[in-house]
């Protein structure tokens, strides 16, 4: 029914669209869309995040360890960017804390690269592999124009990043404790225009976006009373109808998440 | 017996159903009732969303031109037929939902569409030949037979329109055109059905606070006012219910008209409404502060009896305030006595201030003569042009001003002097007080309330209000059409100083009038004296320095005949700095009138 629901809202949809749902307490799941690897955009924080974490807990790095803003780290492209670092005044010093939170809160492009260029793109490739992302892969740092003209892009899957955030909620990247605080990092993410659109404040919504020119995507978990996972992103030259798409999509799955709650409560009940 | 209800009017019995509802009380009905049953008179609008379904050829040109329009396709490429549209109106970033070609299973059931559109729940679905729209929980239904289309538009998730088959009153074409459909109430649907129901829920809740007969409620629905009165009404031998329901007009018109009700009290503009005061005089109008500053002060000073010095210059209308002033007095009632003390001739000021006694000098009336202290018993006297008593005098009038008696001149018996003065002034009487010209505790007798009229030239922004007012004045003594004053006779006349402020505008205004051929005064119509050296227009401090600055040049030039050595030389500046600002202000060689340059 919900795949039925899904395919009717994006028949008009004149793009590229990936979208998956996870039903968490079942592990039931439905993949819709006609496209499943997009240009990564702002998504690619996700994975040095958790990346920083992997180095955490293998003691190589400390949440505590300073970094100095250097001149080199501030964005030299003309592109309008995310983010707060780049607004402090070179010197400023931070923490390695710091800057994966700015990194994947508010999406700081600067962040990302410090960290990048830190971690090592192969490094973080690495990582991910081991947790089954074949297809998505950081080939790039953010604001990079040499590369970007060269037509090098950073990639990700939807239905990888859905597993993903299926293992991280069970617990299984990098540590129990360590999957618990990426996701709790993820609920402060502040790009609200897609998942959390028609939802109040109070709902728990672990996620991280992307936007750019022609991309649109958010992907995270729904903490309603049957929480689910949900990942979309679109590629089209219209990202405006792309995202009114997905609110839908995303108001549907909580609909449907909540009938199956319904449901099972009435099953239970009808057991007893 | 036949009841004639009007249309108003919602009717009910003793259980809350409404047993009739005229059509004026379908804005404040419940359009989320499960079966829709009811709307008020519309039309498509910006951010509704169209359920749309026809089996009709959409093939006119103006029916895919109302589609264009209704900004639901960027782009029709072919005809478009068997179509179910969902679409919000007014919006190309929003792609509509569109299925055509669908195929209708006769003996069974089917599903053409179930989604969720911009957070609205729809699902089309069929029963053999019936048609379902389920929208947000909301069930419509048509049978495919006698429908030309079926539509629904939905309104901040409940349905504001509904087509109705058979009895069509608004092609599908006229409807995409957003033509205003005629309102709907199906009278059957409406029968019995719960008040609760029937109404908005906040409508609901204020006919709830209606307890007894006769008692009425008002509060904004849809941006309106609204007055619902409840009255009981024995009929049929059982006790009803009719709730009248009374349109109180737009919040947001109401909202304007009390603002600018707000802005004008601000302005001191009608300030004396609620004040005491009316300063609704154009002389006074204007919003600047130091109109507003006058205007409290006046107020404060009406009131009272104390002695008021009204100072500015000539023609800025201290006469007018002085007459406005004891009008807002609790004097008004009582003579006002106006004495221009420089009108009256030296030696006769004294006798016409207090008046004589019978034979008090060679040439005095028989039977003496009151003075204007006495005209103005029990009134206001005032004293213009204070500054011309004669010093000799000004002794006499601080005396009466303390003790407030006078004796007129040859007289014994004693007068009280019960008036509230008002003096008025152009002159600095400070400066005159300096000078040993005017009494200095006379000056302090007189100077307990003093206000100062700014010119007309300090109050440039109250001019176009002004002359709003005067003119009219003008055209009706003069006795001709009302004329308008043309933006650039206006531009002119915001660039004129004003030396003799409101009274020569009147002057010039009534000279434009007289001049003006046609309905509007045009700028030559309006005759000002020469230009002054320096207009009223504002100027930067840097172009006030420029052009001084040229001014002394072009004049030192003159005087020295061009020699710019003894120009320089007199202005206190080096030649090679007088060559350079010969240059920057373009002083041409003949002004100059020398041979060096």
């Amino acid at each position: 029914m919900i795949f039925n629901k899904i395919k009717d809202r994006i028949g008009n949809y004149d793009g590229s669209i990936g979208i998956c749902y996870i039903d968490l307490r079942t592990g039931n799941n439905c993949s819709v869309g006609n496209c499943d690897v997009f240009p990564a955009s702002g998504m690619v924080k996700l994975l040095v995040l958790i990346e920083s974490f992997r180095r955490i807990e293998e003691g190589t790095l400390k949440k505590t360890d300073r970094y100095i803003l250097k001149e080199e780290d501030y964005p030299k492209s003309m592109e309008k960017t995310y983010g707060a670092l780049e607004y402090l005044h070179v010197g400023t010093e931070v923490t390695v804390e710091d800057l994966y939170k700015l990194n994947a809160i508010t999406s700081d492009n600067m962040a990302f690269n410090i960290l990048l260029k830190l971690f090592g793109q192969e490094e973080v490739n690495r990582t991910i592999r081991k947790y089954g992302c074949r297809k998505t892969r950081i080939n790039r740092a953010l604001l990079d124009d040499k590369e970007s003209a060269r037509g090098v892009k950073n990639y990700v899957s939807v239905q990888e990043i859905a597993n993903l955030l299926l293992r991280m909620e069970n617990g299984q990247i990098i540590s129990r404790n360590a999957s618990r605080e990426i996701l709790s990092i993820l609920c402060n993410h502040q790009k609200v225009r897609i998942l959390p659109y028609y939802f109040g404040e109070n709902m728990e919504i672990a996620h991280h976006s992307g936007f750019d020119e022609r991309e649109i995507m958010d992907m995270g978990i729904v903490y309603c009373e049957n929480p689910f996972i949900l990942c979309m992103a679109a590629s089209a030259d219209n990202t405006r109808d792309a995202e009114s798409i997905m609110r839908d999509i995303t108001w549907m799955c909580y609909e449907h998440s909540k009938q199956l709650n319904q449901n099972r409560i009435i099953e239970s009940g009808m057991l007893d | 017996m036949k009841h004639v209800w009007k249309d108003n009017i919602i009717v009910t019995n003793r259980k809350e159903e409404v047993l009739y509802a005229g059509y004026k009380v379908l804005p404040y009905i419940n359009l989320w009732s499960e079966v829709p049953f009811a709307y008020p008179e519309g039309k498509a609008e910006s951010g509704d969303i169209l359920v749309c379904f026809t089996e009709k050829l959409l093939e006119k040109p103006e029916e895919m031109q109302a589609l264009k329009e209704m900004k639901i396709f960027g782009k029709i490429e072919d005809v478009l037929q068997n179509i179910l549209l969902v679409a919000y109106v007014d919006n190309r970033e929003i792609k509509p939902l569109l299925k055509r070609n669908l195929t209708w299973n006769v003996d069974g059931e089917g599903v053409f569409l179930n989604t969720i559109y911009e957070r609205n729940e729809i699902c089309v679905f069929y029963e053999k030949d019936v048609l379902f729209f389920q929208v947000n929980g909301q069930r419509l239904c048509w049978n495919r037979k006698d429908t030309e289309y079926a539509a629904v538009l939905i309104k901040d998730r409940g349905v504001k329109y509904f087509s109705t088959g058979a009895e069509e009153r608004i092609s599908l074409h006229n409807l995409l055109d957003r033509q205003q459909y005629p309102a709907r109430l199906d009278r059957n649907g409406v029968c019995g059905k719960p008040l609760q129901e029937f109404l908005h829920k906040k409508v609901y809740e204020n006919v709830r606070k209606l307890t007894t007969d006769g008692e009425e409620v008002c509060f904004a629905c849809n941006g309106r006012g609204l007055t619902l009165r409840k009255e009981l009404l024995p009929m049929d031998g059982a006790e009803h219910v009719v709730y009248l329901f009374e349109d109180s007009g737009s919040i947001m018109e109401e909202l304007a008209k009390q603002s600018k009700k707000y802005k004008m009290l601000t302005s001191g503009e009608i300030e004396g409404m609620v004040s005491g005061i009316d300063f609704n005089s154009f002389r006074f109008w204007g919003n600047e502060e130091i109109i507003r500053e006058m205007g409290r002060l006046l107020q404060k000073c009406s009131v009272t009896n104390t002695t008021v010095l009204l100072t500015g210059e000539s023609g800025t209308g201290k006469t007018f305030l002085a007459r406005e002033i004891h009008k807002k007095s609790k004097r008004s009632q009582k003579p006002f006595v106006h004495v221009n003390c420089a009108a009256i001739p030296y030696q006769l000021i004294e006798s016409e201030l207090f008046g004589y006694e019978e034979g008090a000098f060679t040439g005095a009336r028989r039977g003496g003569k009151k003075g204007y202290f006495e005209m103005a018993h029990g009134g206001t006297l005032f004293l213009d042009e204070i500054g011309e008593i004669p010093l000799a005098l000004q002794g006499k009038l601080l005396e009466v001003l303390q003790s407030r008696t006078f004796y007129p001149i040859g007289g014994t018996q004693k007068y009280e002097a019960d008036v509230r003065l008002i003096a008025a002034t152009n002159k600095n009487l400070k400066e005159m007080v300096k000078d040993k010209r005017f009494r200095e505790d006379l000056y302090y007798r007189i100077n307990v309330f003093p206000i100062e009229i700014p010119p007309l030239r300090k109050r440039q922004e109250s001019l176009y209000s002004i002359i709003m007012d005067i003119l009219p004045d003008i055209c009706n003594r003069l006795e001709i059409e009302p004329l308008l004053l043309s933006s650039q006779a206006f531009e002119k006349m915001v660039q004129y100083p004003w030396p003799g402020n409101i009274r020569e505008l009147e002057n010039i205004l009534e000279k434009a009038a007289i001049l003006s051929d046609s309905k509007i005064i045009l700028p030559e119509d309006v005759m000002l004296s020469e230009e002054e050296p320096f207009t009223a227009k504002a100027m930067t401090l840097q172009e006030v320095r420029e052009r001084a600055e040229r001014e002394a040049i072009e004049n030192a030039l003159q005087i020295f005949h061009g020699d710019k050595n003894k120009a320089a030389h007199y202005l206190g500046i080096g030649r090679s700095n007088m060559f350079e600002k010969v240059k920057r202000y373009h002083i041409s060689a003949e002004e100059m009138d020398g041979d060096d340059f």
